[in-house]
């Protein structure tokens, strides 16, 4: 074979290759999201931030070390973080409501921003996260969290 | 037998610089080693605050082709990798740790069989275009191999991965075709003075 044409070759692999990284990104994030291990808190119809089991367990031990700071008691476990503090962090303020959906067919729930008072994120340990009421006696709403929708 | 081997001892004795590792020299595998040292040392002076991925490849990948087109040996590239790799970890760059070493080692080992695949011909800038762009893609992917073995999950890596892809892409063929350009003038003006 001659150079000229390993050089095609070559540009064609290039570009398999930028189109293969895009395919790869897309198929794993709409994977990820369907099964929950990925969730995106979507606002103005763009994904403002990426949630999963590792993020929700990390923001969990920041509010604790926070509360502790502020001298509060705070009553979260160590793989739990309250859905405030975790909009907070995703940069979500000022919303009217927001729409939480669960992986399958797990109905949708809303939540203004007076519900969201006692809701907890809690990591599982198949890298997915539930949504509990701590004030409702810590029952589970979602058990596998897949969306966060944000609405203004 | 024991005469044989006594002769052979000698041989290797007297030429000890000819063959000094994968059959190069030691005058060459000095020049490598200095290309190595280079690639890291660009790695940590260069890197600019611009927070797009892949941008290092452009002096990264640049160097590591300058060094295996001046001296188109088999096993340039890996000797380049080792030295830089070993080098990335005394110097504590990047997050990865000691794994780190991966991140050069293969743009190394797979330059040698690039190099195999293009008739050595770094010179060309389409050749340059295409090795750098691979090469600086293949860093990439280590990243990510890295980051698989270190237990993040792979949706969180694969979050960017098209993006980040592209950009090596673009970044690692500009280095190679500053490396082709330079082979090109730099290769005629040395092939007298250094020992190959």
């Amino acid at each position: 074979m001659t150079v000229n044409k390993r050089i095609i070759a070559g540009i064609l692999l290039l570009i398999l290759i930028v189109g293969g990284s895009y395919f790869f990104e897309q198929i794993t994030k709409a994977q990820g999201s369907r099964n929950g291990r990925l969730v995106p808190v979507i606002q103005h119809d763009e994904t403002t931030a990426y949630l999963d089991a590792g993020v929700i367990r990390q923001l969990g031990r920041q509010e604790q070390e926070m509360n502790k700071d502020a001298g509060e008691t705070g009553d979260n476990g160590d793989n739990e973080v309250s859905l405030g503090f975790v909009l907070g962090s995703a940069g979500v303020a000022g919303y009217q409501y927001i729409e939480v959906s669960g992986a399958g067919d797990s109905e949708d729930i809303k939540l203004g921003p007076r519900d969201i008072g006692g809701i907890v994120l809690s990591s599982n340990s198949n890298s997915t996260f539930a949504m509990a009421d701590k004030a409702g006696g810590n029952r589970v709403i979602i058990k596998e969290v897949a969306k966060i929708y944000v609405a203004d | 037998m024991l005469d044989m081997e006594k002769e052979e001892m000698s041989a290797d004795l007297k030429t000890p610089a000819d063959s000094f590792i994968f059959n190069i020299g030691l005058a060459d595998a000095i020049r490598l080693t200095m290309f190595g040292t280079l690639i890291s040392v660009s790695r940590f002076v260069f890197q600019l605050p611009i927070g797009m991925p892949g941008h290092t490849s452009v002096y990264w990948m640049g160097l590591l082709m300058l060094g295996k087109g001046l001296i188109p040996k088999f096993g340039a590239g890996t000797i380049m990798g080792i030295v830089s790799g070993v080098l990335a970890i005394v110097f504590g760059l990047g997050k990865e740790g000691p794994l780190l070493a991966f991140k050069c080692i293969v743009p190394g080992v797979l330059l040698d069989i690039l190099a195999i695949l293009f008739l050595n011909k770094l010179e060309s800038i389409w050749v340059g275009v295409i090795i750098g762009a691979l090469l600086s893609w293949s860093k990439l992917l280590t990243s990510i191999a890295l980051g698989v073995i270190l237990d993040i999950p792979v949706v969180f890596l694969a979050v960017g991965f098209g993006y980040a892809a592209l950009l090596h892409v673009i970044f690692g063929a500009a280095g190679g075709v500053l490396a082709a350009m330079l082979i090109k003038r730099l290769k005629p003006r040395l092939a007298s003075s250094w020992q190959t």
